[in-house]
């Protein structure tokens, strides 16, 4: 049996933290190492939790989960987090997978498709879709990177990125790019990365500018 | 204490405090000294208006007319501490200080000391009896002020060891002026004394206050012991259930609805309310125990079944054995009692069967004398004066004195046990089961009434034929239903019902229902039941009469009256604190006129200007002349209310701005209303008010304002006065102009306001309702794994979360349209594509998407995004559902000034003119024909098209067409 995937819950929701840890154990390989209510619990707990994946509420009271993201992600760069929404709102996913999150899940999503999610996102997968990667365009678009170039996207990268913001799948960006289809994910996650860079020197730039 | 235009005052330790039955408000009682809290201890009014308020310590304050007066020691004021205060009939007001009496003439503070003639400095009350005496109680005894002198007044006090402190003394509306000391209550006038405590209590009872009722009881307030009720030369305690009030009484006072007002230590303040002052007794000469069956003689005389404990009768409130016979029923559980014309009382009980006592003799019926079950559920007595007796084995008896005649389910009878039987008006009886059928009978028929069955099969506990002809039944479970003319209507918690179990029913005399419920006891007002009755929507209004609750039934289950009315008016009621009576001759205190009046006026969010105090204080002299607000009014908000402290939160207002508006607008239950930009103009606001039943009644004092010419419109229009006609249309056409931008503003902010609103109402619906969802969805997900093939429960738990995820579906939707956020034709691509791909995962339809590199940034309302959605949502539907197609693609593009929406599938197509002639035939009932049409007459709503292009074999093409230009 593969080593089970541990996985720490941040929610304000008692009783929903402990239905999702307990689906989770009862469900699949993996086990539910810790949970907590609010962001500051979770900052404080979390870089000694080392949990393979985190599943972090976006609402979360004082501070929410996208602040959460963007601080977690300065103390475990390696963390893959994965944001808990009752409802698609592109613009706060957009922002929390700016801020570093690898990718989002509905929490009406049924459990089937929570254990596929964070199985893919453990295995480094990072999921895009059309209207996100359309934001990550106009995100590149609207503010130019400031002097760091390992920021800015590669060809190949950009193509990936209009292909998906053009709503083409993975597989048609393979055939188009004529690359395989992990190749896509590769870049895509690549893409992911820029982006945190990118959002995080946002924020220093900002800090400076203060 | 209330004060004569209706408002509620309390003094607390902490400050003084309005009360209107809804909102406390806060009086800020400045001193110079110190900001920390002003402690009240006595409250009093003038014959002028002028609240009068004693501190501890911080001297005494006048409220008059909205401004507030301040005396200490430097005015004349003997002590800062004021113990008491009352007003006597010439408008003078007395005071008592730790330090002597003052009098306040209207113009100047008297002294009175020990110099004088006090007994002892310390003065702990006042009060001026009705003939003009004054009573003053000291720490060393009573004197009272009459004739312009202070006499002592000796009074023979208990023990030597008592304290001779008297609280106080008051005087009852007729005359009669009562002392009281810590433990006990003397009656001035008659010299008589009357002691309730026990002495060993003595040392933690204490009374503080006293207080006439309306009805002339007198209310006592003691620490340690709660409130009392002296009637009759008796001390009553009133039963008030379980803790839920505090039991150290400091202050009671009776406001003009004859509410009961406590001020309690610790506990803050507590209200009864008129219908739970019923003094409710514990039957004397009964034994403890529950009460189980009640039953009244033509005589009048109440006979009790205790549970276990036999029949008793009751006269006048004293009960006694029935017949001394103790070998009736003493083992068994009574469970009915019937009174026959002839004197015979009878009794079922469960496993003995029946008696019958009449005088010494006594009838014993069981199995033996033809009955089915020696458990009797019910009996009641038919107008030819036979006895009906149901048995728990379902079967009905009659008995005519000298033979037992048996029905079954061949007369009619479902072969449930029977747990309710009553005589009905119209001759022959009204049966209920054990599962909720409701049975007439007529001629030794029974008929199943279909109408008021209980759906979920629940017990019937009781059954009350009203004076209308109306049956009410009573269930265990499933409220109240009223059967009346062929209709069936039912009342349950949802309802306004304060409980589901609904176990004694009793109509009084004035057409009052009394529920005996577990939950208390409850009476439904007759024009309540009325309202009710014709507007099945409207939630039941069941005032609480008493906490105590009926017994709860566990096993069996039987039908005693557990509520009857004497014809006196007086009702009984089985409960499981014993047996308690109320007199229902006690009637509503008619409606008076209620105070309504409008508090306060907020211009443009600053601080509330009070209106009311201007005009609290005096009535006859409203502000001079309309009131003038700035110029530029973003916004105007007027607070009102009105008192009714029996059920505020039956008032219902309504308002008026003339200037403005020309109808009353209803208010929905804020109490205040909120106006925005105002133009300049003459205004009156105005405010009515009714409670439940009454008529409007408009606020004592309207609230005039003007707002003032904006200085530009004026000069405006002295310049028009000097100058040609041609420049007098200009100027004309600029005013004009200028209102309608006016209220173009005014729209934008409304506008703003329902976005406010509507973003409100989608975060609410997003977090909380999401949230819950999401848990419900969650919670089956997890119980569905660990019921793991337990057969229909895991099904069960699969479909209750399959529902609540499409319901969280339906929910996104539904937040997304409404979500104001969501406003951009971005927004709208960003949704329609994540939809499309949602929505084809896991099917046999491969979906491809092509969207747009870029898009104009372009508002859309909620409304085309509801429409352009639905019609999208209709055509995926359309291509999964109908179109047999492997593949759909979904192409949103820019065409020129429109977005267009194309969805392109590889199914089999249909014939368009088939469709129209299906659809023009009306015959096909498919969703497709009329989902075309819908979705045609969607697009069209917005101004855009939906055109579909189809032939047999050749796939579909759904266009939709969405002009930006608007």
């Amino acid at each position: 049996m593969k080593k089970p995937i541990t996985v720490s819950i941040v929610d304000d929701e008692a009783d929903l933290r402990e239905h999702i840890a307990g689906y989770l154990a009862a469900a699949g390989n993996i086990t539910c190492k810790s949970a907590y209510a609010s962001a500051k619990e979770a900052l404080d707990h979390l870089p000694q939790d080392k949990p393979d994946v985190i599943l972090m509420d976006i609402n979360l009271g004082e501070m929410d989960g996208i602040e959460c993201v963007r601080r977690l992600t300065a103390l475990m760069p390696d963390a893959r987090v994965l944001m808990l929404t009752v409802f698609e709102d592109s613009d706060q996913i957009f922002r929390a997978l700016a801020a570093g999150a690898s990718g989002y899940l509905l929490k009406r999503l049924s459990p089937k498709k929570l254990l596929e999610a964070i199985e893919e996102v453990c295995a480094g997968g990072s999921p895009m879709s059309a209207p996100i990667a359309r934001k990550v365009v106009q995100s590149f678009k609207t503010t130019p990177s400031r002097g760091d170039e390992s920021a800015d996207l590669s060809d190949r990268e950009r193509a990936v990125l209009d292909g998906l913001a053009e709503g083409l799948a993975y597989k048609q960006i393979a055939d188009q790019l004529q690359i395989s289809i992990h190749t896509v994910r590769n870049y895509i996650r690549r893409i992911y990365e820029k982006l945190h860079v990118r959002s995080r020197t946002e924020a220093v730039a900002k800090f400076l500018r203060k | 204490m209330q004060t004569r235009d209706g408002f509620l005052w309390v003094g607390t330790s902490a400050g003084l405090v309005r009360f209107d039955g809804v909102k406390f408000t806060p009086l800020p009682l400045s001193t110079n000294s110190t900001n920390s809290p002003v402690s009240i201890t006595s409250l009093c009014e003038d014959t002028g208006g002028s609240l009068w308020i004693g501190t501890l310590q911080d001297g005494l304050f006048e409220l008059k007319a909205g401004r507030i007066s301040h005396f200490t020691p430097n005015q004349g004021l003997l002590d800062e501490s004021v113990t008491s205060l009352d007003a006597d009939k010439s408008g003078q007001v007395w005071i008592g200080t730790k330090s002597g009496l003052n009098l306040w003439t209207g113009r100047e503070l008297i002294s009175y000391t020990v110099r004088d003639g006090l007994p002892d400095k310390f003065v702990a009350g006042v009060n001026v009896a009705r003939s003009g005496t004054v009573w003053i109680t000291t720490r060393a005894g009573m004197c009272l002020f009459t004739g312009g002198r202070i006499a002592p007044y000796a009074l023979q006090t208990e023990s030597q060891g008592r304290s001779p402190e008297y609280l106080g003394a008051y005087e009852d509306r007729r005359g009669n002026l009562w002392a009281f000391g810590d433990t006990y209550l003397i009656n001035l006038a008659e010299g008589k004394r009357f002691n309730y405590f026990r002495s060993s209590e003595s040392a933690s009872v204490r009374i503080w206050s006293l207080c006439e009722g309306q009805d002339g009881r007198l209310w006592i307030g003691t620490s340690g012991r709660g409130l009392f009720c002296f009637e009759d030369n008796h001390f009553q305690p009133v039963i008030l259930g379980e803790n839920r009030w505090s039991y150290d009484v400091r202050a009671i006072f009776e406001d003009h609805e004859g509410n009961l007002w406590l001020g309690t230590s610790g506990g803050g303040l507590a209200q009864l309310r008129p219908q739970s002052m019923h003094v409710l007794r514990v039957g004397e000469g009964l034994p403890p125990g529950s009460p189980t069956a009640l039953a009244l003689d033509a005589a009048g005389r109440i006979f009790v079944g205790m549970q276990r404990d036999g029949l008793f009768a009751g006269e006048s409130g004293r009960f006694e054995r029935v017949g001394g016979s103790d070998d009736l029923a003493v083992q068994n559980f009574i469970t009915s009692v019937a009174t026959a014309h002839d004197g015979t009382v009878w009794v079922g009980t469960l496993g003995d069967g029946l008696f019958g006592v009449r005088g010494d003799s006594e009838i014993h019926l069981t199995t033996a004398d033809g009955l089915a079950d020696n458990s009797v559920l019910s009996i009641c007595l038919d107008d030819q004066g036979a006895l009906w007796i149901s048995t728990s084995d379902g079967t009905v008896h009659r008995y005519n004195g000298k033979e037992m005649t048996s029905f079954d389910r061949d007369k009619g009878l479902t072969g449930t046990p029977i747990t309710v039987l009553a005589a009905a008006a119209a001759g022959g009886l009204w049966a209920a089961t054990q599962d909720g059928q409701i049975l007439r009978e007529q001629d030794g028929v029974f008929l199943t009434n279909s109408l008021a069955a209980d759906p979920e099969d629940r017990p019937v506990l009781a059954l009350e034929e009203d004076a209308a002809g109306r049956l009410w039944i009573g269930s265990a479970g499933g409220g109240l239903t009223c059967l009346a003319h062929d209709v069936a209507l039912n009342w349950t918690t949802n309802s306004g019902l304060p409980g589901a179990m609904v176990s004694g029913l009793a109509e009084d005399g004035a057409g009052n229902l009394w529920l005996a419920m577990e939950t208390g006891i409850f009476r439904v007002a007759h024009g309540d039941l009325e309202r009710a009755l014709q507007n099945p929507r409207l939630p039941l209004i069941c005032r609480e009469a008493s906490e105590a609750r009926t017994t709860t039934v566990s096993g069996t289950i039987f039908g005693g009256s557990r509520a009857v009315l004497s014809p006196d008016g007086e009702l009984w009621f089985a409960t499981s604190d014993g047996l308690l009576t109320v007199n229902t001759r006690f009637s509503d205190p008619a409606p008076a006129k209620l105070p309504v009046y409008i508090e306060s006026a907020a211009i443009n969010g600053e601080a509330p200007i009070p209106l009311l105090q201007g005009v609290l204080w005096s009535p006859t002299n409203p502000p001079a002349g309309p009131f003038k607000t700035p110029v530029d009014i973003k916004s105007l908000e007027f607070r009102f209310t009105a008192l009714n402290f029996a059920s505020p939160e039956s008032m219902r207002f309504r308002y008026k701005l003339e200037g403005s508006e020309s109808e009353w607008v209803n208010d929905a239950g804020t109490r205040s209303v909120r106006y925005g930009p105002l133009p300049h103009g003459r205004y009156r606001f105005r405010v009515e008010a009714r409670d439940a039943d009454g008529a409007w009644q408009e606020a004592s004092e309207s609230f005039s304002f003007i707002v003032p010419t904006p200085l530009y419109l004026q000069n405006w229009a002295i310049f028009l006065y000097l100058t040609a006609a041609v420049a007098v249309v200009t100027g004309i056409v600029r005013i004009v102009s200028h209102r309608r931008l006016r209220s173009v503003l005014a729209r934008l902010e409304q506008q703003q306001s329902l976005e406010r609103e509507r973003m409100r109402i989608a975060r609410d619906m997003h977090d909380e309702m999401g949230s819950k969802l999401t848990k419900i969805s969650f919670l089956s997900e997890h119980a569905q794994v660990g019921a793991e093939s337990a057969g229909p429960m895991a099904g069960k738990m699969r479909a209750i979360a399959q529902t609540s995820r499409e319901l969280l579906q339906t929910m996104d939707e539904i937040v997304w349209v409404v979500n104001p956020r969501n406003d951009t034709l971005e927004n709208l691509v960003a949704y329609l594509s994540h939809y499309a791909i949602e929505y084809f995962q896991n099917t046999s339809v491969e979906c491809d998407l092509r969207l747009p590199p870029e898009l104009p940034h372009h508002p859309f309302s909620s409304e085309v995004r509801h429409n352009v959605f639905l019609t999208f949502e209709e055509t995926l539907n359309n291509v999964l559902k109908h179109s047999g197609a492997t593949r759909v693609q979904v192409e949103m593009a820019m065409i020129g000034p429109a977005f267009q929406i194309k969805i392109a599938d590889n199914g089999h197509g249909f014939a368009l003119a088939a469709l129209a002639a299906a659809e023009t035939t009306q015959n096909s009932g498919k969703r497709r024909g009329n989902g075309l049409k819908n979705m045609q007459q969607r697009l069209a709503d917005i101004g855009g098209e939906c055109s579909v292009a189809s032939r047999p074999g050749a796939g579909t093409v759904v266009t939709l067409h969405i002009p930006l230009n608007d």
